[in-house]
């Protein structure tokens, strides 16, 4: 009876460890796929996939620095700040296409940078920097193009919303390569061994001869391009730069992160299962649009989730421990 | 005089290490009396059970004859005891009244806090006490030594029959502790019991009536504190010579490979010079405090000296960070695993690999799994590292395994001298073996072992050289062959000592 019960918990343990997210997304779809006809075809789906695909690609930054370090909360104010950028630099000003792209990307590289900079040489925790971070980083953008909505015409810029590659979206095309180049980075490289050495423990990291602060400082640095880069998805997409768009991406970013188990204390996670947090978020909001719920449900349920996902990693924590 | 505490017997075990065996301990009334031994002799598990932080697992204690139950601090309490640890268990944020009276504050009739009344019992006890201290002011603006007085008033406000001190002088300075001897004869003169633990045996002599020893958790004996010399009191917690369990083979000393030039660390660690050759084991033995960690922490980079020099291979060697000594062949085995040396949430191949892991990688850091598996299985069975899969966490191994594990860390990188700062702690008897005779094997292969270490049994067993540190300063260098345990004491307690 004992071994039995045994058995069964390590099953259960195992299951939550390995399979959930995977086992969830299906679920959801067989959910959808039978309420909905919409559902389940290819332009649906990769609609699906490009409307997660800002927050996507800013989360791959955002899962490497919570691994290594700390939360990236500038990511939102950045996209929106490097899509002003952009656009009011090729449509106000005239510059050609890849000088805007370039000086929104090199932004974001900038305040990624200072961030590190801040949380390294201060030793403060990356939460409180990257907050006040964000503040400015969207007073910035507000300041800068006067609070205006800039209407993108150059169709450079578009094409990083609306373009295709072999009938695939430019945005998921981008996003995907992202998660690509980070696991391979995080798997096959020495710096992603030292991105979850340092999180798991700086002090130990640097005894090892790591320079911890380097690593942290390079990673907030990657974000903040991540960040950028997902802020050209994201006006290729609407075709138009807004000061206060991408509010609430950073709370889309962290439940997907979360929801793919990157743990808050550092030193654990995986890219991949971030891409699967992610789809789980697509697919409930695609799903419920295509039902017709209400958007102020899918707010809530975003809650929900976000909520579901810390406390699903605290039990599969204890899980492990026993 | 009658005795107030008698404790017979008295044994104490910890996971099956017994730590305490038969211990034996009178305390008579109005007394001072003190307690000596080397570090983990048992003292503090001793007077942590008098306390009620432990329950003993066999043995009696007897109050005023009674045979008494102390299962908990609150039990203690209750008879009068009192304990004022080393680290002062003060509020800093808070006044020197609401520290006095924490918990129990006097209360008015509405139940608020009567802070007149509070200030004025708290400043009585002080009186008492022969003190002056504005007990208004916040505790973190008071000197160490007031914070002592605070941590005194606060025991002995109610009924404190027995006030059990932990090294009360340790944050003194000489006028200071002057003060505080002429505070505690006081307390003994008004009927207080009071027992001093301390490693200064000059206190001892002055402050004492009566003197008990331990050693390796049994009682050696209670002698009057005026018929006893420093060197007899050294031979008493010394004791026996030890028995063999020690690898220690004829050793080939080579050139020096690092040398300490007048080194200082901090305020307290400074003039410091040493040296360690290839294929040598050198060993610095002090009492718990007197500053090993930070020596070790500015020999490996991981806090910077002050000033001095420190010489690796022959040359002058600027260690900014860890990066450096790293880079130059040093490795470095911390005093706390789990806080320093550990990487929690990684596998054991991860945490063997993640000094050498350039060595598996191309120059573009891309890493080779196969080079990287080949020098895991070589070390691990080099040093019979257990464990059941390579991607189980480290944190899941023993502490024996884990210590293997971190060594192979840093062996696998092919260092010239390892600092190893208490190798043996927390680890079992095999594992500990294991460990030495892997220290006498790389010194047959020409790499020098710094070991820091507050066991003298092990420092005798593994050393060719030892430094003895006292108080911050290198106050003495023994060879293997001129070494014993009495002659390290000695260096050890020598800047604790009168005349």
């Amino acid at each position: 009876m004992k071994n039995t019960n045994s058995n069964v918990k390590a099953k259960i343990r195992n299951l939550i460890n390995e399979g959930s997210l995977v086992l969830v997304i299906v679920v959801l779809c067989v959910f959808f796929s039978i309420k909905t006809p919409y559902f389940l075809n290819f332009k649906n789906l990769m609609n699906m996939l490009v409307s997660v695909s800002v927050i996507g690609i800013a989360a791959v930054g955002f899962t490497c620095t919570l691994i290594a370090s700390g939360a990236d909360l500038t990511t939102g104010a950045m996209m929106a700040l490097s899509s002003c950028l952009s656009a009011s630099l090729v449509t106000n000003t005239g510059l050609p296409w890849y000088a805007g792209v370039l000086a929104a990307l090199g932004a974001g590289l900038v305040v990624g940078f200072l961030n590190g900079l801040l949380i390294t040489k201060f030793k403060i925790a990356p939460i409180v920097i990257t907050l006040g971070m964000m503040s400015i980083v969207r007073g910035i953008a507000y300041i800068y193009t006067g609070g205006i909505t800039i209407f993108i015409t150059d169709p450079h810029l578009k094409w990083f919303g609306t373009g295709k590659l072999l009938g695939i979206s430019i945005p998921v095309v981008i996003m995907l390569l992202c998660y690509g180049i980070f696991y391979f980075i995080s798997r096959k490289t020495v710096f992603g061994r030292k991105i979850f050495a340092c999180g798991s423990n700086a002090t130990a990291s640097r005894l090892a001869g790591i320079k911890v602060d380097t690593v942290v400082t390079v990673l907030f640095a990657i974000s903040g391009f991540l960040s950028a880069l997902a802020g050209l998805v994201m006006s290729g997409i609407a075709s138009a730069a807004l000061p206060s768009s991408a509010d609430s991406y950073n709370m889309d970013v962290m439940t997907a992160v979360l929801l793919g188990g990157t743990a808050l204390t550092g030193g654990e996670g995986n890219i991949l299962k971030t891409l699967l947090g992610l789809l789980i978020i697509g697919i409930i909001n695609n799903g419920m649009a295509l039902l017709n719920v209400q958007s102020y449900w899918q707010m809530l349920a975003k809650g929900a989730l976000l909520i579901v996902a810390v406390v699903y990693d605290a039990i599969r924590r204890k899980l492990q421990a026993n | 005089m009658a005795n107030i505490l008698s404790a017979k017997k008295i044994c104490k075990s910890f996971n099956g290490v017994q730590v305490l065996k038969d211990v034996e301990f009178d305390l008579r009334e109005n007394e001072i009396h003190g307690l000596v031994g080397e570090n983990g002799a048992g003292k503090s598990t001793l007077m942590k059970i008098i306390a009620g932080d432990y329950k003993l697992d066999s043995g009696e204690l007897r109050i005023d004859g009674q045979i008494a139950k102390l299962r908990n601090p609150t039990d203690s309490l209750n008879y009068g005891i009192r304990i004022i640890y080393q680290e002062f268990n003060l509020v800093k944020t808070l006044s020197v009244a609401e520290n006095i009276f924490i918990g129990e504050y006097p209360r008015t009739s509405v139940g608020l806090i009567d802070r007149k009344k509070m200030e004025s019992e708290a400043r009585k006890v002080l009186d008492q006490l022969g003190q002056e201290i504005d007990v208004t002011k916040c505790v973190r603006d008071i000197s160490v030594a007031q914070q002592q007085i605070v941590e005194i008033a606060k025991a002995v406000r109610k009924n404190c029959r027995i006030l059990i001190m932990d090294e009360p002088t340790a944050a003194l300075n000489d006028q200071e502790t002057v003060k505080l001897f002429e505070l505690i004869r006081r307390m003994r003169d008004n009927g207080t019991s009071i027992i001093i633990i301390s490693h200064r045996l000059s206190e001892q002599f002055e402050l004492t009536d009566r003197i008990t020893v331990l050693r390796g958790g049994e009682t050696v004996g209670t002698v009057n504190t005026n018929e006893v010399s420093n060197d007899e009191l050294i031979r008493m917690m010394v004791g026996r010579k030890l028995d063999e369990m020690y690898a220690h083979a004829d050793r080939q000393l080579g050139d020096v490979l690092l040398e300490a030039k007048n080194l200082c660390v901090n305020d307290q660690v400074r003039d410091i010079n040493l040296t360690v050759r290839k294929g040598e084991v050198v060993s610095v033995y002090g009492l718990m405090g007197a500053g090993q960690t930070a020596l070790a922490d500015a020999l490996f980079g991981s806090v910077r000296a002050k000033s001095g020099q420190i010489f690796f291979k022959g040359k002058p060697l600027r260690l900014k960070s860890p990066v450096d000594s790293v880079k130059n062949g040093m490795g470095y085995i911390t005093e706390d695993r789990k806080a320093d040396g550990l990487l929690g949430n990684l596998s054991v191949l991860e945490n063997v690999s993640i000094v050498s892991i350039g060595r598996y990688a191309n120059p573009a850091g891309i890493l080779s799994r196969k080079k990287e598996q080949t020098s895991f299985d070589h070390w691990v069975q080099r040093l019979n590292v257990k464990f059941g899969s390579k991607s189980q966490k480290i944190v899941s191994l023993s502490g024996g395994n884990q210590q293997k594990a971190l060594i192979a860390r840093w062996l696998s990188n092919d260092v010239d001298l390892l600092i190893m700062n208490l190798p043996t702690r927390g680890i079992d008897v095999g594992a500990k073996a294991e460990i030495y005779s892997l220290i006498d094997l790389l010194c047959k292969e020409g790499k020098g072992v710094l070991v820091f270490s507050l066991e003298m049994p092990e420092i005798l067993g593994i050393s060719d050289r030892i430094y003895v540190m006292c108080n911050g300063e290198i106050t003495g260098e023994v060879t293997a062959a001129e070494a014993n345990q009495e002659l390290l004491l000695k260096y050890a307690v020598s800047k604790y000592l009168h005349e």
